[in-house]
């Protein structure tokens, strides 16, 4: 027989038995390449998740030989957690259903050891679309995992340290202020006061601060719970009317219909829209709050009658935050975080925030949540 | 006590910042060092300054409607007023070169320590 | 000669040449039959009645196509027997699969043969079931790693020594938008990313190509063939002497979302630091009106407190600084105006200062000759001022802080000596991470958020210098930096192309 020399992914070889090189060799060179590759696992599985090929890489990673693994189901690389929510097979599906993905989870090692990875299953077809089984990519992303656990500790940690000294600015403030007010020092007590006010603004910042990191770094500590809006809405309206008394908050219409949200998230939403309708329309005596809802969704809107929103600068009053420092945005600081976090809020929730407004006589903001499903 | 006592030769400088509490407290420090201010929250005044011109502007770097770089261009721009003498604040250190580029004379940080704020005035005012 | 002789004598012929034709076959491994000219079986080897699992009594004798209770009426074999080998003599390698309804499916290899003059058919029937079977099972698992390679999310590229891609893979056009066609075309696959950025991308793979076996991995960008920037990680694993590759094996996988999310996060702590600014400003502003007032007016009440809640604002102030600063580096946005400066005059300028905040340290200044260096007069300035902040935050026990500087040739250095808690071996090298805090637990004891060291590194990082610590544990650390002094000495930038997509915005 004439010896072979593959050139591995290409169709050309030095031997004279050209048809068995496109045919065997040219497949025969992705194996041997999958087979080389330490960086990645690389697994291959049959149609029902049974691991058919097991390179040296997954090998390094998840500890099992390739003669201790093939054969077996590929759920036992899942965390006991995962493979009780049936995370595998739902896995195989979803890689049928949507061809492929990108995905991250824990998964378990030999010696049962956890690491984030990432790479999920995408199905394997032959030319003619039959399916051949599944492959499974994997990486070990821990570092990376552990360094954005950092980075969000680090935000916390941040606003932690920034209210240290603030809390001592304030108490000093505090005991200047008393101090003016004895002795009758008015004028100087009338500049204190300002400061005060500046110091609590701070105070505002840095708790915004800390609440985006928080929304950015997932929704771990929170849970999606099943609610009624209209009393969420009526509550938050009551305690924000207590705080403000210049502005009636009117609440009209109902829903029938409950949504699956972070409550705490959504309450948080809805006092930065009254804030800030309460905060734009300084001449205005009420803000309404409508709630409606349709087939699919419920909604929520918030309305003043206030200053409004130049039409030029609408779009701005969300990404204003998104934006290179150079660029001149500060015309709407004072929507500052609290609008930016209620973007983020509802943006985690799949869904946008809108805005109508016509400048000099006020705007509405609103937002809308998939009614669930029974 | 003050530097400038008597009240007609008293140096008069504009102040622009579209934040209220930085520009109430900036007059107060002006104020008790002897200078007359006039305070805007917004940047279009500036460009309208035409009689009773300033002996100095401080002027914040972003302002509402307009930016403090195109104000400080068009001032230096002007006959009339590219003699006066403009600081720009900004909160970004970074933004020094830009306000080189506008053509002002000097530039301060945010937050800034109230004498260095008026050693800079004290010098484009002498 | 008369026919009957003829007759006998091919018959005795023929019973020696069957004797002699079982003596052959029986040594023979492979099944084996022998058939005469009425196909039916004259003889059978061990071999055949154990792999086809029928009797010598009901083999010898019967038809071939009935043995086994009609299992080898095969049309194949009819077609062999009957058709071809009349014609032929011979037929070689013809491979028949059958599904035996007693043994199962079953792969083999017939060899037959007409032995001219006896009438008698020698026929071999190697079974090659198992061996088809793992040929197929190969040929299913070849075509499953391939469909592996071609449909995966990650585009994979193989370059030879000299970077040039010999092979790249169709998923090449969801992630850089160009076909695997035009990758070849290359002259390398490094042509992609951005020319300013490219630099750790070579490296990783020089360093790669240096040791078989080896693999490393790094993110950077590409300009995507429409035109935009985007993120990848890249993984490359030296397979070139790998007999059956030949390659280095570069994987590309998009994190653009990731990392964009990434950079959101930092560009928010950039702007909500910079919208800190504010309130700071003005809260600081009204602290001095108010103290210079009061000052005059004589209450020293109030003095002193607002002197105490001026210490407070300046650390907040620095604290938010450092906030802001850290993520400029993040995002390479961290800017420079440099210079010439006087080294000793600046580090006099600081030591002074310093000496003002702090009432329980003395610090103490050897310095050198005057040098005159380039660089950013105040971010050097800011290192000076974080080597000494720390260093007066991490002996609360002692009362002497001793600064130096010193110089050759080439460089200028400065060195911050405490006697404080000291900074344990294994944690040396961490010190200048943007994470790393040296008291986990003492936390409260030593406020402030760590990013002081951080910052320093990166600022002398950037001048081209170096930045160390010697320390014992209990005794104190030594933090030192080293600056090129002149400006040729400077190695070139890496990220003047942010800093200049910065000023055109």
């Amino acid at each position: 027989m004439d010896k072979k020399i593959k050139v591995p992914f290409t169709n050309k070889t030095t031997t004279k038995n050209a048809r068995e090189v496109s045919v065997v060799g040219d497949d025969e060179g992705y194996r041997l390449f999958v087979e080389g590759v330490k960086e990645y696992a690389m697994i291959m599985l049959d149609l029902k998740g049974y691991v058919i090929g097991w390179n040296i890489g997954a090998e390094n990673l998840l500890g099992y030989k390739e003669k201790a693994i093939v054969g077996k189901h590929f759920s036992r690389l899942f965390t006991l957690e995962d493979r009780k929510a049936s995370k595998p097979k739902l896995e195989l599906e979803q890689a049928l259903e949507t061809g492929t993905g990108d995905d991250e989870n824990w998964l378990v090692r030999r010696d049962k050891s956890q690491f984030w990875a990432s790479g999920m299953s995408t199905p394997l077809r032959d030319k003619a679309g039959n399916l051949l089984g599944f492959a499974k990519i994997i990486r070990d992303l821990s570092e990376r995992k552990e360094l954005e656990q950092q980075k969000d500790d680090f935000i916390s940690m941040a606003s932690h340290e920034l209210k240290t000294p603030l809390t001592s600015i304030k108490l000093y403030a505090e005991i200047l202020h008393k101090h003016l007010e004895q002795i009758k020092e008015t004028k100087g007590l009338s500049h204190l006061t300002k400061m005060q006010e500046q110091i609590t603004k701070q105070e505002n910042l840095i708790r915004d601060l800390l609440n985006v990191s928080k929304i950015q770094s997932g929704m771990a500590d929170y849970q999606t719970e099943e609610f009624n809006l209209d009393s969420l809405v009526k509550d938050t309206a009551k305690e924000l009317e207590a705080t403000a008394p210049t502005h009636t908050i009117v609440v009209e219409g109902k829903t029938s219909h409950k949504v699956s949200a972070i409550k705490e998230h959504i309450g948080q939403v809805l006092t930065n829209f009254l804030t800030n309708a309460i905060k734009y329309s300084p001449e205005a005596k009420k803000v309404i709050v409508r709630l409606f809802e349709n087939k699919k969704s419920v909604t929520v809107s918030v309305e003043d009658f206030g200053m409004g929103i130049p039409k030029e600068q609408k779009k701005r009053v969300f990404d204003r935050f998104y934006r290179s420092e150079n660029v001149k945005t500060k015309s709407l600081s004072g929507y500052g975080l609290g609008l930016y976090i209620a973007a983020q809020i509802i943006k985690q929730h799949g869904e946008q925030i809108k805005v109508e407004s016509v400048e000099g006589k006020g705007s509405t903001f609103s937002f809308s949540l998939p009614i669930k499903k029974k | 006590m003050n530097k400038h006592s008597s009240s007609t030769n008293k140096k008069k400088i504009l102040v622009a910042d579209d934040d209220t509490a930085i520009l109430h407290v900036m007059t107060l420090m002006l104020e008790d060092d002897g200078y007359e201010v006039t305070s805007t929250l917004d940047g279009e005044t500036v460009q309208k300054v035409q009689n009773e011109l300033p002996d100095l502007v401080l002027l914040d770097i972003w302002m509402s409607g307009i930016d403090g770089k195109e104000i400080c261009k068009q001032l230096k721009s002007q006959k009339k007023t590219k003699h006066i003498p403009i600081i720009m604040i900004s909160a970004n250190k970074d933004t020094r070169d830009i306000a080189k580029e506008a053509g002002a004379d000097d530039f301060i940080a945010k937050p800034f320590e109230m004498q260095d704020l008026l050693a800079k005035v004290e010098k484009y005012t002498k | 000669m008369n026919k009957k002789s003829t007759k006998e004598l091919r018959n005795n012929n023929q019973s020696d040449a069957i004797k002699h034709a079982q003596d052959i076959i029986d040594i023979v491994r492979e099944p084996f039959l022998v058939l005469n000219d009425a196909l039916k079986v004259v003889s059978a080897n061990a071999a055949f009645y154990k792999m086809y699992k029928v009797s010598k009594k009901d083999t010898e004798g019967t038809l071939v196509y009935k043995l086994g209770n009609h299992q080898w009426d095969i049309p194949e074999l009819r077609k062999i027997l009957e058709e071809v080998l009349p014609k032929k003599e011979r037929l070689t390698g013809l491979e028949v699969t059958h599904d035996f309804p007693d043994i199962g499916k079953k792969t083999m290899l017939l060899n037959a043969r007409k032995i001219a003059g006896i009438e008698l058919i020698l026929l071999s029937l190697e079974d090659i079931t198992a061996q088809r079977q793992a040929e197929e099972a190969r040929e299913r698992d070849e075509k499953r790693f391939r469909a592996m390679i071609e449909k995966s999310d990650d585009a994979i590229a193989l370059v030879n020594a000299a970077g040039k891609v010999l092979y790249a893979s169709p998923s090449t056009i969801r992630v850089m938008g160009y076909t695997p066609e035009e990758i070849q075309k290359l002259k390398n696959p490094f042509e992609l990313v951005p020319p300013d950025e490219r630099k750790p991308v070579t490296t990783l793979f020089e360093q790669v190509l240096k040791k078989r076996g080896s693999s490393g991995h790094t993110t950077h960008r590409i300009k995507h063939k429409n035109g935009s920037f985007i993120w990848l990680e890249s993984v490359m694993t030296n397979l070139l002497f790998d007999p059956n590759v030949y390659a280095v094996v570069i994987n590309y996988r998009d994190i653009n979302k990731r990392r964009e999310l990434e950079i959101q996060k930092d560009e928010f702590i950039g702007i909500a630091s910079h919208e800190l600014k504010t309130p700071v400003t003005s809260i600081k502003g009204y602290t001095q009106v108010l103290q210079n007032r009061f000052r005059k007016d004589g209450n020293i009440k109030a003095v002193e407190l607002l002197s105490r809640m001026d210490g407070q604002i300046n650390k907040l102030t620095s604290l938010i600084a450092d906030l802001l600063d850290s993520t400029k580096i993040e995002g390479g946005k961290l800017q420079f105006h440099e210079g010439y400066f006087d080294f000793n005059e600046l580090t006099t300028e600081i030591v002074d200062e310093m000496r003002l905040t702090s009432t329980k340290h003395t610090i103490v200044k050897k310095l050198a000759t005057t040098k005159t260096i380039y660089g950013d007069r105040d971010r050097i300035g800011q290192v000076i001022t974080n080597l000494i902040s720390n260093a007066i935050k991490y002996s609360p026990h002692s009362n002497k802080i001793i600064v130096t500087t010193s110089e050759d040739k080439e460089t200028v250095t400065l060195c911050v000596q405490d006697f404080g808690v000291g900074v344990p071996k294994e944690k040396q090298d961490k010190v200048f991470d943007r994470f790393f805090r040296v008291g986990g637990k003492k936390r409260d004891t030593f406020a402030g958020l760590g990013l002081g060291l951080y910052i320093a590194g990166e600022i002398i990082k950037r001048h081209s210098g170096r930045i160390w610590v010697a320390s014992d544990v209990k005794k104190g650390s030594t933090f030192c930096f080293s600056l090129p002094i002149k400006k040729g000495m400077r190695k070139k930038q890496t990220n003047t192309l942010v800093e200049e997509e910065l000023k055109h915005e």
